[in-house]
């Protein structure tokens, strides 16, 4: 085999493992909370949970040598940008779906009093869902504890279900990257070896019960990262076979 | 020189074969959200009250002749002649390979002839299997008889299954204009539902309510979901048990909307 053909078969290997997504979802009963019954022949399941409160989004972006060292306020300027972009992403996919969803407005004062808690409180709650969820393999239910973290968030609301989404940009291991690349001469894998992690749960209100999680790899170059292509196909790739909810025409509330 | 323009041509043809490979990625990047409904909603009319009884249905297919193969994205004249999908992918094919030997007669280079001539037998299963696909979709439509099941779906909605002899004093008249499955854009591979009908309620002194539906993945009747859209292949999956899927819910949902507006609670 030629050297050309190795390098382009490594740069598609690299390039399909690197763009990937998954999904699991509960097979069991849902239960919604913001109606009572649907009226009509209509088969749903994580559909039930027409009404949907996104938490947040959580992205953590570690430094990438390819923008230099941005400066603090750089730093959540470009943080901001992001989980603005995902969360309207998210928003405008679900609601494509069916699906009445609204961010979690954390600074909502009838919603806080309602709870009884501070936003730095429901933040630390949030935090506690974001970590069971990382550490959780797929099909896992939260404890009781986390469980009730859901419960306790949603029911204010009059939501179905809480949408949790969180993700990390992973730059590229820039030592071990250049040491192969050099030694390999293919120096433009490099732009492939960076990755953005995404990952979504949907959690039912009723129970505290995880019902859908999607979990999706991307890789991005230098630049690519800023294109309003990359964040936007992450609710596609985070929720691509959620099935349409059930339409509002169709509850009996 | 020679030398030079070969691996040029080489990588121009790996290059496509890598954006060929690539679909899954590509596709999601660019159409990531295509299916999304860009709707403007119209606002649906509404009854203040209808006595439920005495109410006579007349469901009118007001199709022309002719128009359900106008209103499917996929010609029955098409999925008639199945061959024809082959033959088209065969062109294709041999398209590519004409591209291919002009490549190699420009530049002697008896690669790119050969890369040519190997994507002629892809394409033209591809354009076989796009024919089929067309077919089923084409027959599972033609299959559903709609008016008849928004018929029974209101027949329930209404009378609860036990329809009583109409009184004559009130006449409900759904006159469906079209349905079907559209692309979402001209050439499109996402098909989306359309369903498009009229509303007409008449006493003995005259109408006295006038209402549309409006169902498509561009304009929508605001009390009505976002329409569904799927790709071909996944319509033409199982015998096209989808499109029955999509129509029976399509069913359920209009009569819905059509027992609310005149005033009906679940």
């Amino acid at each position: 085999m030629s050297k050309m053909a190795q390098c382009l078969g490594a740069m598609v290997l690299v390039l399909c493992s690197a763009c990937s997504s998954r999904v699991w979802q509960y097979r069991g009963d849902i239960t919604p909370t913001s109606y009572q019954r649907i009226d009509g022949r209509i088969e749903r399941s994580v559909g039930k949970l027409r009404r949907l409160a996104v938490a947040p989004i959580r992205f953590q972006n570690v430094l990438d040598i390819w923008e230099g060292w941005p400066t603090e306020p750089r730093k959540v300027e470009q943080q901001a940008e992001v989980t603005g972009r995902v969360m309207s992403a998210t928003l405008s996919w679900l609601s494509a779906r069916g699906y009445e969803a609204a961010p979690l407005d954390l600074h909502e004062v009838l919603y806080l009093e309602k709870l009884g808690l501070t936003p730095e409180r429901v933040t630390e709650q949030l935090d506690t869902l974001v970590a069971w969820m990382r550490s959780s393999d797929d099909g896992a239910q939260p404890p009781e504890s986390t469980a009730e973290i859901v419960r306790r968030l949603g029911r204010p609301l009059n939501v179905d279900g809480i949408v949790v989404v969180e993700g990390i940009r992973r730059p590229p291991n820039i030592t071990a990257t250049l040491a192969v690349l050099t030694a390999s001469l293919s120096w433009p894998l490099v732009f492939f070896e960076g990755k953005v992690e995404m990952r979504a749960d949907i959690y039912e209100v009723a129970t505290g019960k995880v019902v859908w999680r999607g979990k999706a790899r991307e890789f991005y170059g230098a630049s690519v990262f800023k294109s309003q292509g990359l964040v936007g196909s992450v609710p596609a790739r985070l929720f691509g076979e959620l099935e349409h909810a059930v339409p509002r025409v169709l509850v009996e509330e | 020189m020679r030398p030079f323009r070969m691996k040029l041509i080489s990588a121009a043809f790996t290059g496509l074969l890598a954006i060929a490979t690539l679909p899954g990625c590509a596709k999601q990047l660019a159409t990531a959200d295509r299916s999304g409904n860009r709707s403007t909603d119209r606002r649906p009319r509404q009854l203040e009250k209808i006595p439920p009884r005495g109410l006579d249905f007349v469901i009118r297919d007001r199709r022309s002749v002719g128009e359900v193969s106008v209103q499917l994205a996929v010609s029955p004249e098409v999925s008639k002649a199945w061959p024809d999908g082959f033959f088209a992918g065969l062109a294709e094919g041999g398209a590519a390979g004409a591209v291919g030997v002009g490549t190699a007669l420009l530049f002697p280079m008896y690669q790119g002839a050969a890369l040519g001539v190997l994507l002629v037998p892809p394409l033209a299963v591809w354009g076989y299997a796009n024919s089929r696909q067309n077919a089923t979709v084409t027959k599972a439509l033609q299959d559903i008889d709609f008016p008849n099941r928004l018929q029974a779906s209101l027949d329930s909605r209404f009378f609860k299954n036990s329809r009583p002899a109409p009184a004559g004093d009130l006449r409900l008249e759904v006159g469906i204009i079209r349905y079907g499955l559209l692309n979402n854009v001209p050439g499109g591979e996402i098909l989306c539902l359309k369903v498009d009908a009229t509303i007409v309620l008449t006493a003995s002194d005259g109408v006295i309510f006038e209402d549309d539906v409006f169902w498509s993945h561009l304009t929508r009747s605001e009390d009505l979901p976002p329409a569904r859209c799927a790709s071909l292949g996944k319509f033409a999956a199982k015998d096209g048990a989808l499109v029955q899927q999509v129509f029976d819910e399509a069913s359920e949902i209009v009569s819905a909307a059509i027992f609310r507006r005149l005033g009906g609670k679940p």
